[in-house]
């Protein structure tokens, strides 16, 4: 039986469909690998289990306590640190010998607060799992935000509705730049940063009219160039 | 090839390579990135690097695409006013290398990663320049440190220094044993201790040897004090690794006592340093430093004069009005001269038509330069100052000393000052002694070994001594030795007890000041390796253990105060690093101006050279002066495990990582060696061979050299011989030249090529601003890098250093400049001393590695700021009629040398990626993690500024270049601590430069904003360089603050910027030099400027004509070739 070979003029199609496969390819893999290294993939959502099953819906939320209760040097550091156990134990102290402590002794019991209490008593770390992380190249200024009225919830998301924290924003340098670029949304007088459920409308203002204003009292002008975030 | 020489008369190169066109300067002239890039650095096999690389790309895969899972660890009670990420300053204060250091420590998370000047200290605080006395200067002045200074913190986190107590019982001396079985800890070093202080007690310390350091420490003084009362027959032996004791030996025989000196030279109109690199090694160089640019805005008035006269050419030579290069053994010779000129009280001026200095032959030089000398310092009385160099001899100290009694500069420029000091009433010997007593061998024959016990409280002495002492034997000969040790060196061999030694940042202490202001030394840090301060190691020693080291220092403290300090004044001396008013009270002396009947100092057998000789024709081959130097780079050898010091271009020469034998063109010439040929030099029976390098301008038949190389046990970067197999060294030992008689300067050494070539690596060739033309096109653009012009030519043309030049319009659109903000940086090359202090204070601010003596010769090395050093010299058409490759008295320009930050940056246009950008406030930045590596940049980039890591330098290396991967990763952990976390460590195939410490501004602009007004202020933010500069030449600054110091300077009549004609608009400008020469011994050129006989002299058009340039200079230089 003769063998079938394909006849010599299909050898101009044969460039056409190699171009075809790898183009093919390069067409799928391209998105893929776009859409796979996504911060939106990768980043948001990301909800790790602590040591601690802190709530921020009760302590933000339901007591309305301020962000800076516990993040005390978001406005004076580039770092917002996570509290001291010590700061934990004002409220939460455990039980001594002689009984439950005399103040603060909200929960002295709980098994939930162990891994506190074991902090406080050892004086080892509690080792909170860090959720909202930039590469080492990225020099981000918790304070340089705070103090020129960018609030918590721009950059986290409601946290006083989340139980467990996780990231709510791509927090990607496109998104970074995207408010650089128009700041003003997202301005609001200081006094009012922490207050994740604030809106310019409970002051009787305009919301772009508010940003256009602070940004022109506080003589805030963004910039979109690398050395503001890359040393 | 040579090139033909344009129609200029300052001429200037930067080194012998270049002058002579070798084929190792032509490479890195041709080649913007010297021989291949791909080669692979010694010590890795290709093997091992594909094994990294696997590894690395396999834990890539294993994290996925997710980052690392990364913990917080807060602290569970949070010490006070500890906020995460903001640097919290402590005063400290402590002695190195040999000096008092008074610094501000930056503290991040609890550990010191900067040192700065402690700007607030009297010594400091008096000295502030005159013309910025306009009420806000104490935010500018950042008193400056020294390079030593600088790179404590990298020997802080070194992983070599001994981490336990070793005790050796059997095995002294035995270079194969292992550590592991010597191991002993605190408690039983503490419990042997106790047992001989009480048995010495008994003895009342009779057999007891303590060898010590002078120390300027109060709390040292007195634990000698209270030692010597408790063991009052034990032995006291001073040992001085650089000897320093002559000034104060000639200060006591000439009837000032025992007062300290003080020079202030910021009261000096006329300052002539002999032999004394006064700016450089002199243990008070900051000082000085600041003193000396307190007169140097050029005016008339104001401006002061420096002569140097010094064999090497040193720092002080470099920053000198006048040089004059005299073999170092004829200093005295010279100034017996000049005293006999002071005496006569003749001033002579010189005839208007005598020759210019340059032509004259040496012997007239000589005289003209004596002359003109005693009359400046004659006019100046009471406003003069004559220094010596600390090695000179007692006698030449004394000359120095009847000159200024003479001119009546006592109480004036030089001020004698009456330190106390706890333990000066103690009788000390000297180190050769207690080793002939160890030994038993004195005049008389054989005794009986002196000591069964010695305490060595002083840093590797079996090192830095002497080769004719038998240090060694004497220590075996003795049955119990403790040594306190930085690491497990040479001496740490010999010893039976090892205690590890604390780092000052580690520990309490105290100095004074020069002046003898009191300060105190805190710890910055717990002790990182479990060592404890000499004072601590000393307390246990002597069985004072009732007292901690704190209180003992505390109680010096309350003494010096007067009887009672309180908890507040303590704090109060520890927040502000210095206790008020403790300066201490001028000496009520006479000094004598009569000539002393010289008494034979015992030992001094050096032949004495007789007539000044300095012309070339004396070289003598076998009657050679050596000059030894403490090193510029790792002092006496104790920083040789300091890779930021190994690594530091040494000033003037641009050596790393080496010692050579430094002499002349024409002594080389005469001893018929070449560059990097190494030579054996002998004396009597002594000999070292070691590689030669010459310097232009040193003097003829003066060989210096630096101690400190060449150590066997320094550690994995200084040097370490493990086993005859496992051995490397960094230069060369001089212990078997040297002789404890003549500790400095050694005469009738012969030399003798060996025609063994020996590679040196030097920077002076790298990144050679002239890209193509050579000699021709260096020759004719030097003078518009470096501009200088006397002082005459300063007052009769102010712009002298402008060029005229013509402005093409850009070919792109510039950048828009903001309105805030426009940072801009000037260097007054007035001020700089070239003293390398701001190159290791940005390598300790930016994380920039080192690189090893290996990747330098490959023109790899990273630092982000040079000294660029440039010769100058005018024909000399006495001895070779106008032969321009033997320069004679040349002058030195130096010039700190980063990126400018050009407007229009040619490096922005060429980056495919857009990784080097221009920000809005006109910094030049870097993107590292955008950056591919293509170096298109440094192609482009006309100052060759930028640099590129050609591998992992901080991970691979690390920042102990050879360190071994398999030792523990708690080492590669210490390394780490000393990296600043707001600086990105970059990685390899990344480009970086400069960038103006944009974290320093960035971060000033935050802080502004959220604390006062709002505003930044000038002086608020100031570059890691900045802050270092002792002599306050560079100056950073917003150019849109009218008000601000770098736009008043910027605006100077000397500003000029580099490459102007580039039209790339430099934001670094600098202020040109100006010498104030006396008239007499100007040479031809500086009595006809070019500048001013040719106002229209255009700079250069080369570039901005192309071919069809009119310049003569150009048109000549083409049909030459």
């Amino acid at each position: 039986m003769q063998r079938f070979l394909f006849p010599r003029w299909t050898n101009k199609f044969l460039l056409l469909m190699g171009g075809l496969i790898v183009g093919g390819g390069a067409l799928f893999a391209a998105p893929m690998f776009l859409a796979a290294t996504s911060p939106v993939t990768l980043n948001i959502g990301y909800q790790p289990v602590q040591p601690v099953p802190f709530s921020h819906v009760i302590h933000a939320g339901q007591l309305k306590m301020d962000c800076r209760y516990c993040h005390n040097s978001v406005d004076k550091s580039a770092h917002s640190t996570v509290p001291a156990t010590q700061t934990c134990i004002n409220c939460h102290s455990p039980m001594t010998p002689s009984g439950p402590p005399v103040f603060s002794a909200v929960h002295p019991t709980s098994p939930k607060l162990k891994a506190v209490h074991d902090s406080w008593r050892t004086g080892e770390s509690i080792e909170w799992i860090r959720i909202h992380r930039l590469p080492d190249f990225v020099y981000f200024n918790h304070s340089a935000h705070i103090n020129r009225g960018v609030s918590c919830v721009s950059c986290h998301g409601r946290v006083d509705k989340m139980d467990v924290v996780y990231q709510a924003k791509d927090q990607s340098m496109a998104w970074c730049i995207d408010c650089h670029r128009n700041p003003e949304p997202h301005l609001r007088p200081t006094e009012f940063v922490t207050q994740l459920d604030w809106k310019a409308e409970d002051i009787g203002e305009d919301p772009l009219e508010l940003g256009t204003r602070l940004k022109k009292e506080k003589n805030i002008h963004p910039m979109t160039n690398c050395a503001v975030c890359h040393r | 090839m040579n090139y033909p020489l344009p129609n200029q008369s300052k001429k200037y190169f930067r080194s012998i390579g270049e002058l002579e066109n070798s084929p190792e300067f032509d490479q890195f002239l041709q080649r913007e990135f010297p021989t291949a890039a791909s080669e692979f650095p010694e010590g890795v096999s290709r093997r091992r690097w594909i094994q990294l690389m696997g590894a690395s790309l396999a834990f890539g895969g294993a994290s996925g695409c997710r980052y690392n899972r990364e913990q917080f660890a807060e602290f569970a009670s949070k010490p006070e006013g500890r906020v995460a990420g903001v640097p919290q300053y402590f005063t400290t204060n402590f002695e190195w290398a040999g000096r008092a250091v008074h610094v501000l420590a930056k503290c991040l998370e609890g550990r010191p990663i900067k040192l700065d000047g402690n700007a607030q200290h009297p010594i400091y605080a008096q000295s502030v320049t005159s013309e910025h006395n306009d009420g806000k200067e104490a935010k500018f002045e950042s008193a400056g440190t020294d390079t030593f200074t600088q790179a404590a913190v990298l020997s802080l986190y070194d992983p070599d220094r001994l981490g336990s107590v070793l005790h050796r019982e059997s095995k002294r001396g035995d270079f194969e044993s292992s550590d592991d079985d010597q191991v002993a800890d605190w408690t039983s070093f503490t419990a042997f201790a106790a047992e001989q202080a009480k048995s010495f007690e008994a003895s009342k310390g009779k057999g007891l040897a303590i060898v010590f350091e002078p120390s300027s420490s109060p709390s040292w003084h007195r634990w000698l004090a209270d030692t010597k009362a408790k063991f009052p027959e034990a032995a006291f032996v001073e040992y001085e690794s650089v000897y320093r004791r002559n000034q104060s030996k000639a200060i006591n025989a000439s009837g000032g006592g025992k007062a300290s000196s003080f020079y202030r030279l910021d009261k000096a109109k006329v300052i002539v340093s002999v032999d004394d690199n006064l700016l450089g090694s002199d243990p008070n160089s900051v000082v000085y430093a600041r003193q000396f640019a307190m007169n140097r805005g050029p005016s008339e008035k104001q401006m002061n004069r420096l002569y140097a006269i010094e064999s090497q050419y040193s720092i002080t030579g470099a920053a000198a009005d006048f040089r004059l290069a005299i073999k170092s053994s004829q200093a005295g010779l010279f100034l017996d001269r000049l005293e006999a000129l002071i005496d006569a009280g003749k001033t002579i001026e010189g005839s208007k038509d005598e020759k210019p200095y340059n032509e004259l032959i040496w012997q007239e030089k000589l005289d003209r330069t004596l002359q003109t000398i005693a009359t400046d310092l004659l006019a100046n009385k009471g406003n003069s100052l004559l220094t010596v160099g600390a090695h000179q001899e007692v006698d030449v100290q004394q000359t120095a000393i009847r000159i200024n009694a003479k001119l009546g500069n006592f109480g004036k420029t030089w001020i004698l000052l009456d330190i106390p000091n706890a333990s000066q009433e103690i009788d000390t010997i000297r180190l050769d002694d207690f080793v002939h007593l160890a030994l038993g061998t004195t005049e008389s024959g054989k005794a009986a070994p002196a000591f069964k016990t010695a305490w060595l409280l002083v840093p590797n002495p079996v090192f830095t001594l002497a080769g004719d002492i038998a240090l060694s034997g004497a220590l075996e000969n003795i049955p119990s030795v403790v040594y306190a040790a930085d690491t497990d060196d040479e001496t740490a061999q010999l010893a039976d007890w090892v205690v590890p030694a604390a780092h000052p940042l580690e520990a309490w202490g105290d100095v004074r000041a020069v002046d003898g202001t009191y300060g105190v030394g805190q710890p910055q840090i717990e002790s990182l390796r479990g060592g404890k301060s000499l004072l601590e190691i000393g307390l246990i020693l002597s069985g004072a253990t009732d007292v901690s080291s704190t209180q003992y220092v505390r109680n010096t403290a309350t003494e010096i105060a007067g009887g009672s300090l309180s908890d507040r004044q303590w704090k109060e001396i520890l927040h502000a690093g210095f206790l008020a008013s403790s300066a201490a009270k001028p000496a009520e002396v006479k000094i004598a101006t009569d000539k002393p009947t010289i008494t034979a100092v015992p030992g001094a057998e050096a032949v004495k050279a007789t007539t000044i000789d300095l012309g070339s024709d004396s070289v003598d081959e076998l009657n050679l002066e050596i000059v030894v130097h403490p090193s510029d780079s790792v002092y006496d050898g104790r920083f040789a495990n300091n890779g930021w010091l190994q690594e530091l271009p040494q000033p003037i020469t641009k050596l790393t990582w080496d010692n050579a034998a430094i002499m002349s063109i024409r002594t080389a010439r005469k001893l018929g060696l070449k560059q990097g040929e190494l030579v054996h030099l002998t004396q009597g029976e002594a000999s070292v061979r070691l590689p030669v390098f010459v310097v232009p301008g040193h003097a003829e038949g003066s060989i210096a050299i630096n101690v400190g190389y060449g150590r066997s046990r320094a550690g994995s970067v200084g040097g370490a011989v493990r086993s005859p197999k496992d051995t490397f060294t960094v230069g060369t030992n001089l212990a078997s030249l040297r002789r404890w008689n003549q500790h400095s300067i050694l005469t009738g050494v012969s030399a003798k090529g060996t025609s063994i070539p020996y590679k040196l690596s030097t920077t002076q060739d790298h990144f050679a601003i002239d890209d193509e033309g050579g000699m021709r096109e260096i020759a004719a653009r030097a003078p518009q890098l470096v501009r200088e012009g006397t002082l005459e030519e300063f007052s009769k043309a102010k712009t002298f250093a402008k060029m005229h030049l013509h402005h093409e319009d850009s070919m792109w659109k510039e950048p828009a400049i903001d309105q805030h903000h426009a940072w801009g940086m000037t260097i007054d090359l007035n001020k700089c001393i070239g003293c390398n202090a701001c190159v290791v204070a940005c390598q300790a601010e930016n994380n920039v590695p080192i690189v090893g003596k290996e990747q330098v010769s490959r023109g790899r090395e990273m630092h982000w700021l040079r000294i660029d050093r440039y010769f100058q010299c005018d024909y000399d058409v006495t001895e070779d009629k106008g032969d321009f490759r033997d320069p004679i008295d040349p002058k030195i320009v130096q010039q700190p040398m980063a990126c400018a930050h050009c407007e229009t940056a040619p490096c922005e246009q060429v980056c495919p990626v857009a990784a080097t950008v221009h920000t809005e406030e006109g910094i030049n930045a870097m993107a590292y993690n955008r950056c591919i590596g293509t170096r298109y940049c440094a192609n482009n980039c006309p100052y060759k500024v930028r640099r590129f890591n050609y591998f992992n330098f901080n991970q691979q290396y690390g920042y102990f270049y050879g360190w071994n991967d398999n030792r523990e990763k708690a080492n590669a952990k210490l390394q780490q601590l000393v990296l600043n976390p707001e600086v990105t460590v970059r990685g390899r195939g990344v480009m970086e430069k400069c960038t103006y410490c944009i974290q320093r501004v960035q971060n000033g602009k935050i802080k502004a904003r959220a604390t006062g007004d709002g505003l930044v202020h000038d002086g608020d933010i100031r570059t890691a360089c900045q802050d270092a500069c002792a002599s306050q030449a560079i100056v950073f600054g917003d150019l849109n603050d009218k008000t601000s110091r770098v736009y008043a300077m910027q605006h100077d009549p000397r500003a000029y910027g580099l490459l102007e004609d580039l039209n790339i608009k430099p934001r670094t400008l600098y202020l040109a030099r100006v010498r104030n020469v006396p008239r007499r011994l100007m040479t031809y050129d500086q009595i006809n400027p070019q500048w001013n006989t040719s106002p229209d002299r255009h700079g250069s058009h080369d570039h901005s004509h192309g071919e069809t340039g009119h310049d003569n200079s150009h048109e000549e230089a083409k049909a030459n070739s």
